[in-house]
């Protein structure tokens, strides 16, 4: 296949693309073309409308995000600040997260993912709302996943026990970063590793995330996260990148990795991860460097792109792959 | 706030916080407004109600001076933490002027969506053709009162 002989959407005649680079991503697009064929999945879910002039989804919310802790979380990460909770619609309590997933489900939203913000030993308190999430799932037939931090035994049975359809989690592979960025002094890798463990044994469908960047805009542990999460057989990866908008003020105005780093550890886990979907998830900076990232990501040979930029779709398939359109998120792409 | 408040003194009206300036010409659906400049050209920006549903822009693209931009088909584009979006040209014609204050800070638009907050100047082709699809003055009262209403927008200029 010839990666530059793809049409171009008049959005990408001005992106330049490291040619060396691309080469050494051709090994990840044939990984990708032998264990997965050619259908590449787009997603674009409820949270946030999406228009760009070749990608859009003329569909009402399918998938939407739910917070058990609205807008709190007592970590305050410096990379996050739990500004990524916003946008989420807040349910604090099992009853309101019941009547919360009734009136989505009148309104047509098929799936929800659950999360909120931590507490101050890194782990999300959903213990309250196992009996809700089987109702949910049980009495609604909606898609639940769990988008959780660090979990403990009962945590991770007692989502099995209610069925959820996913887990969720951000892994980091570097202690300085779980203690600084993530304020976890007391915590290390081993924890994120036992909770890969945990989960695994109850016979979850992990879909762990990676936030290339997250080291205030370095690459630290991303490389050490993804070995740790293939060592696990997760059901998909969810690669995502560190947004400064998002992060605490002073923090705002560090730069996220050059699209040419990124696009390396994203080839390292399309290696990691030759049988298990990876995917690029919605959580990116919006601007130049996403065109290029997105572009690094397709000839690395990722499984899907959330959001993608404008002119992605079209060169997406003048790569001779095929667009699949999603509403949901990408986390349930270990499902097609 | 009553219908006619507005109309007398001001050229603007306003409608749970939004201002709507009524010398402009607007797209009720994708909430942008034009303006005929003095010298036939036109200038094309974002509504309030448009800048508060896409909350605080984090990022801009707006097409090069030169370029020539069918009607319908998108002259910008914008993008928030929730929202991303084209901005449609309004009229067939050039870009010949754009505003590179909103490249370098979105969030201008959120501030000023009438006045720094403009997005691209473009001579039209045929303006006498496309106006047309645009309202206008008193017109564009109940249309924008419906919209504002079945998305139940309060606006506010701070971000």
């Amino acid at each position: 296949m010839d990666f530059r002989g793809g049409q171009i959407h008049p959005s990408l005649e001005d992106v330049c693309l490291d040619e060396e680079l691309l080469r050494e991503l051709e090994e990840g697009f044939h990984i990708r073309l032998k264990n997965f064929g050619k259908d590449i999945l787009f997603h674009s879910p409820g949270f946030k409308h999406y228009h760009v002039d070749d990608f859009s989804i003329k569909t009402g919310p399918k998938f939407v995000d739910i917070s058990i802790t609205g807008k709190n979380c007592e970590l305050m990460c410096d990379h996050c600040a739990s500004k990524i909770l916003w946008h989420m619609i807040p349910a604090l309590t099992p009853e309101e997260l019941w009547k919360v997933a009734n009136d989505l489900k009148s309104k047509g939203v098929d799936g929800i993912l659950i999360s909120g913000g931590s507490n101050k030993d890194g782990v999300v308190e959903l213990y309250p709302f196992f009996g809700v999430m089987k109702r949910i799932r049980e009495e609604l037939g909606m898609f639940v996943s769990c988008h959780v931090g660090l979990v403990d035994k009962r945590l991770s049975e007692g989502l099995r026990e209610a069925g959820v359809d996913a887990v969720l989690l951000d892994i980091i592979g570097d202690d300085q970063t779980i203690a600084e960025v993530y304020k976890l002094p007391h915590k290390s890798t081993i924890d994120y590793e036992e909770s890969l463990r945990l989960l695994k044994e109850a016979g979850h469908n992990l879909v762990p995330h990676v936030i290339i960047g997250l080291h205030y805009g370095q690459i630290r542990g991303e490389f050490r996260a993804i070995d740790v999460v293939a060592q696990f057989d997760p059901s998909a990866l969810v690669l995502v990148v560190v947004m400064p908008y998002f992060g605490k003020a002073r923090f705002q105005l560090l730069p996220p990795p050059k699209p040419e780093e990124s696009a390396k550890v994203i080839l390292h886990a399309r290696k990691a991860l030759s049988q298990r979907p990876v995917v690029i998830g919605c959580a990116r900076p919006a601007g130049p460097d996403r065109v290029k990232f997105d572009l690094y990501a397709l000839h690395a040979g990722v499984n899907g792109i959330t959001f993608p930029s404008e002119g992605i779709f079209t060169y997406a398939k003048s790569l001779g792959l095929n667009p699949v359109i999603s509403p949901n998120c990408c986390s349930t792409v270990f499902l097609h | 706030m009553g219908l006619a408040q507005g109309l007398e003194g001001t050229n603007e009206w306003e409608y749970n916080g939004c201002i709507i300036p009524l010398d402009l010409y607007y797209d009720i659906e994708t909430q942008t407004w034009l303006k005929v400049n003095d010298d036939g050209t036109v200038t094309m920006g974002l509504t309030d109600v448009g800048q508060v549903r896409a909350g605080r822009l984090l990022h801009a693209r707006i097409k090069d001076i030169g370029k020539v931009i069918k009607k319908g088909k998108p002259v910008a584009s914008l993008e928030s933490g929730k929202w991303a979006g084209p901005i449609n040209a309004l009229v067939e014609g050039e870009v010949v002027d754009r505003n590179e204050k909103v490249l370098e800070q979105p969030d201008i638009i959120n501030y000023d969506p009438y006045g720094e907050g403009w997005i691209v100047r473009m001579k039209p082709y045929d303006l006498q053709r496309d106006i047309k699809d645009l309202l206008h003055g008193k017109e564009v009262i109940e249309e924008m009162r419906k919209y504002i209403e079945e998305w139940d927008i309060i606006c506010m200029r701070c971000t």
